[in-house]
C-alpha cells in the first residue's frame, strides 16, 4: 500500500510539473485540491489521465465517488489498489 | 372564469378502443360527450351500451357522416348549452393516452385562457407516410402563423376554452373534416389565444381503421393550407406587429436554430431524403422563401449580421462599403448560411467527392492516423467543416470524433448512419468536462483518433472557461475549454476550416496551433489567451477572404 502511495506522489509531481515539491512534502492524508497542494480542476483532469495511463483505471461518467477518490493521496492509492484487484 | 371542463370525443366507426377509454376515464367521471358521426350499426350499439353504463356520458348522434369538424361543432354546442367552460378533445381510436387527461386539465386550469395542445411522442408504430405528412403540415403552419409556437397542429388531444371557440365560429369558417384540427388552431392563434404545449404519448394501432381518406383529405388539406397562407398574407402586418411589440416579449418564442436542434431527428432524415429526391436546385428554390421569412422575422439575427459586417468594415479597408451594410448584404449572408445547410446534406449523403477538396496538406492528417497519433482539431462556425467527411470516406484510418454540446447525439448518429452508412463521424455529446469525459477522450487520442471541436462559441458546459480577445477589432469571448482539453491530453492541436469556393471546390485550411500546449499553473490564463489569439487571427483572415461564410447570428461581441 505504502508503495502505491509513494508512486502516486511521484506521479503527481511529474505529471503536474510541481517544481519545488518533493514526495516528502506531500502529506498523503491532506486534501489535494484547493487547500493542501492547491491544485485546480485542470490539474485534476491531468492527474486523472496520468493515472489512467499508468494504472489503466476507469471511471464511470456520473460517479459521485470520483471526488472522494481524488480528495487525497491515500484515497487515490486505495482506489487504484481496489480497482486493480477487481480487474485481476 | 370558473373552470368547469368536459370531454368531447368525435367518433366515426371506432368501436375497438372506445370501451377501454371509457373505463380509464371513469375514474375522473367528468361530463363527457361522444359524437357518433353517422357510424355503422355495430359502433352505434357499442356507444349506446356505454351510455347506459356510465351516468356521466352522453352520446349525440349524427344521422349521416359529417366529418370531424362538424362533430366537434356539435360537441362545442353541447358544451355551451351545459355551461361548460372548457372542452377537452380526444380521439376515439385510442391513440392517445387517457392517463394524460388529468395533466391536460391541470395545465388548462392554471391557464384558463390558453389552448392546451398535445405534442405527440410517437412510438415505433407510426407509419412513415403519416410522419412525412405531419412534417409538411408543421412547415406550413409555421409559415401561416409566422411563428414556431404551434408545435403540433394535428394532434387531436387538446383543451379549448369554449368562449374563444365561439368567438371564432362567429367570425370564420373552419374545416369540416380532417382539416379541422389544424385550421381551428391557426385561426385561434390569429385571434391571439395563448398556447401551452404538453408532450403526450401516441400509439398507432395497426388493427384500427383510419378515417383518413388519402385523396379527398389530402386535397382538402392542400386547399386549407392555400386558404391559410392567404389568410396569413392578409394578417401579415398584424402578425409581424404582434411579434415585434416590445412590451410583450414572449419568452416562449423559440429561436429557430433551437427548434431545429431540438426538433425531431426524424425531421432531419425526411428533409435529407427529400433533398436526395428533388436534388439541390429544387431544394434551393424551396429554401428561398424559408430563408427570406427568417430574414424578415429574425431581428436578432439580422442585427447580428449587420454588426459583423460593420466590424469587418472597420477591420479591413477592403470592406469599407460594408460600413453601412445594405439589405442585400445581409440577405446574401442569410442565403450563404442556408446554402451551407444544403452543403451539409450533400456531405452527409456523400455527394462531396474527395476531388472537390483542395487540401494541400491532407497527408498530415492521414500520416498522423497511420502512425496512431491523435490530435485535437479545433474548428469554428465558419465555412463548412462537414465536407471533410469526403476525406474520411477515402481514408478509413482517419477516425474523427465530433465533440458536441447537443442532447440526443446517439439519435443524430443513427440518423446519419442511416443516411449514409459509409461516412462515419462519431458524434459525442458532452454535458460537462469531467474526469470520465477526459479519460474517454484520452482513450481516443491513444487509439490515434482525432477529436474535433468548434471553439468559437461559449457553451453551458463551462461558461467560466473563456478569454476575451480581439476579433475583427472588437473584444469578444471565446471558450478556452477545447484548448485546455488539448493540453491535458498532451497531444497536438490543429485548427481546421473548410471554406467554399464553389459547388465543386472547397479549400481546407489545416494548420498546427501547438505541438503540445503547456499551461503553467502560474500563468495559465496568459498561455490560453495566447493560443486563442492565434486561433482567432486565423478566423479573421478567412473572414476577410470569405466574408459571407461566418455563421454566427446572435450578438457575438461584448
Amino acid at each position: 500500500m505504502s508503495e502505491i502511495v509513494e508512486e502516486i506522489k511521484v506521479l503527481i509531481i511529474d505529471s503536474l510539473n510541481l517544481e519545488d515539491v518533493t514526495p516528502a512534502d506531500i502529506n498523503p492524508s491532506e486534501p489535494l485540491f484547493v487547500d493542501g497542494l492547491g491544485l485546480d480542476s485542470i490539474d485534476a483532469l491531468e492527474l486523472g489521465i496520468a493515472l489512467q495511463k499508468k494504472y489503466k483505471i476507469k471511471i464511470d461518467s456520473k460517479s459521485e465517488a470520483t471526488k472522494e477518490h481524488f480528495s487525497s493521496v491515500n484515497n487515490l492509492a486505495e482506489f487504484v489498489r481496489s480497482f486493480n484487484s477487481q480487474e485481476n | 372564469m370558473t373552470f368547469n371542463p368536459c370531454i368531447v370525443i368525435p367518433d366515426y366507426n371506432h368501436k375497438e378502443k372506445i370501451s377501454g377509454m371509457m373505463e380509464e376515464l371513469s375514474a375522473a367521471a367528468l361530463p363527457c360527450a361522444i359524437i357518433n358521426d353517422g357510424s355503422n350499426e355495430e359502433t352505434k350499439k357499442v356507444l349506446m351500451a356505454l351510455e347506459e353504463k356510465y351516468s356521466w356520458l352522453v352520446v349525440l348522434h349524427h344521422e349521416k357522416n359529417k366529418g370531424k369538424g362538424v362533430s366537434m361543432e356539435t360537441g362545442f354546442n353541447w358544451a355551451q348549452e351545459n355551461s361548460y367552460s372548457h372542452v377537452l378533445q380526444i380521439d376515439a381510436d385510442g391513440q392517445h393516452d387517457c392517463g394524460d387527461v388529468k395533466k391536460f386539465l391541470g395545465i388548462s386550469k392554471e391557464n384558463p385562457s390558453s389552448i392546451v395542445l398535445g405534442r405527440p411522442n410517437f412510438d415505433e408504430s407510426v407509419p412513415m407516410g403519416r410522419y412525412l405528412g405531419r412534417y409538411i403540415t408543421h412547415f406550413w403552419v409555421w409559415v401561416e402563423t409566422l411563428s414556431f409556437k404551434i408545435k403540433d397542429s394535428m394532434c387531436g388531444f387538446r383543451v379549448y376554452p369554449v368562449q374563444a371557440v365561439f368567438r371564432l365560429f362567429q367570425k370564420s369558417h373552419v374545416g369540416k373534416r380532417m382539416d379541422f384540427d389544424t385550421e381551428i388552431l391557426v385561426h385561434l392563434f390569429w385571434l391571439g389565444l395563448p398556447l401551452k404545449t404538453l408532450d403526450t404519448k401516441v400509439k398507432y394501432h395497426q388493427d384500427e381503421i383510419s378515417n383518413f381518406r388519402i385523396w379527398e383529405d389530402n386535397l382538402s388539406i392542400t386547399w386549407m393550407h392555400t386558404k391559410l397562407v392567404c389568410g396569413m398574407l392578409l394578417r401579415f402586418p398584424v402578425l409581424i406587429y404582434r411579434k415585434w411589440k416590445p412590451y410583450e416579449i414572449d419568452l416562449e418564442e423559440e429561436h429557430w436554430s433551437k427548434v431545429q436542434e431540438r426538433g425531431s431527428y426524424g425531421g432531419i432524415y425526411i428533409t435529407v431524403l427529400l433533398y436526395k429526391f428533388f436534388g439541390k436546385n429544387i431544394a434551393r428554390i424551396i429554401m428561398a422563401p424559408v430563408i427570406f421569412y427568417f430574414f424578415l422575422s429574425g431581428t436578432v439575427a439580422r442585427n447580428a449580421s449587420k454588426k459583423y459586417f460593420k466590424c469587418l468594415a472597420d477591420y479591413s479597408p477592403e470592406f469599407k462599403n460594408l460600413k453601412k451594410p445594405l439589405i442585400g448584404d445581409v440577405l446574401n449572408h442569410f442565403f450563404s448560411f442556408g446554402n451551407s445547410g444544403l452543403d451539409k446534406f450533400s456531405a452527409w449523403l456523400g455527394y462531396i467527392k474527395k476531388e472537390y477538396l483542395n487540401w494541400p496538406n491532407r497527408e498530415v492528417l492521414v500520416r498522423m492516423a497511420e502512425e496512431k497519433k491523435g490530435a485535437v482539431l479545433v474548428g469554428a462556425h465558419l465555412g463548412n467543416i462537414e465536407v471533410i467527411r469526403a476525406l474520411i470516406n477515402e481514408h478509413k484510418t482517419v477516425i474523427i470524433n465530433a465533440l458536441v454540446y447537443i442532447e440526443h447525439a446517439e439519435k443524430l448518429n443513427s440518423v446519419l448512419k442511416k443516411i449514409n452508412p459509409d461516412v462515419v463521424v462519431e458524434i459525442i455529446a458532452i454535458n460537462e468536462m469531467n474526469m470520465a469525459t477526459a479519460m474517454l477522450m484520452n482513450q481516443k487520442i491513444e487509439n490515434g483518433e482525432f477529436i474535433a471541436i468548434l471553439a468559437d462559441r461559449l457553451t453551458d458546459v463551462s461558461p467560466d472557461k473563456r478569454q476575451a480577445v480581439s476579433f475583427l477589432g472588437q473584444e469578444a469571448y471565446f471558450p478556452t475549454g477545447p484548448f485546455i482539453l488539448g493540453s491535458i491530453l498532451k497531444c497536438p492541436i490543429y485548427s481546421i476550416f473548410c471554406m467554399k469556393e464553389h459547388e465543386k471546390k472547397y479549400n481546407v485550411y489545416l494548420e498546427k496551433l501547438s505541438d503540445q500546449l503547456v499551461l503553467p499553473r502560474k500563468n495559465r490564463e496568459e498561455a490560453l489567451k495566447e493560443i486563442v489569439e492565434i486561433y482567432v487571427e486565423r478566423i479573421e483572415k478567412l473572414c476577410v477572404k470569405y466574408p459571407y461564410q461566418w455563421y454566427t447570428f446572435y450578438p457575438f461581441w461584448r
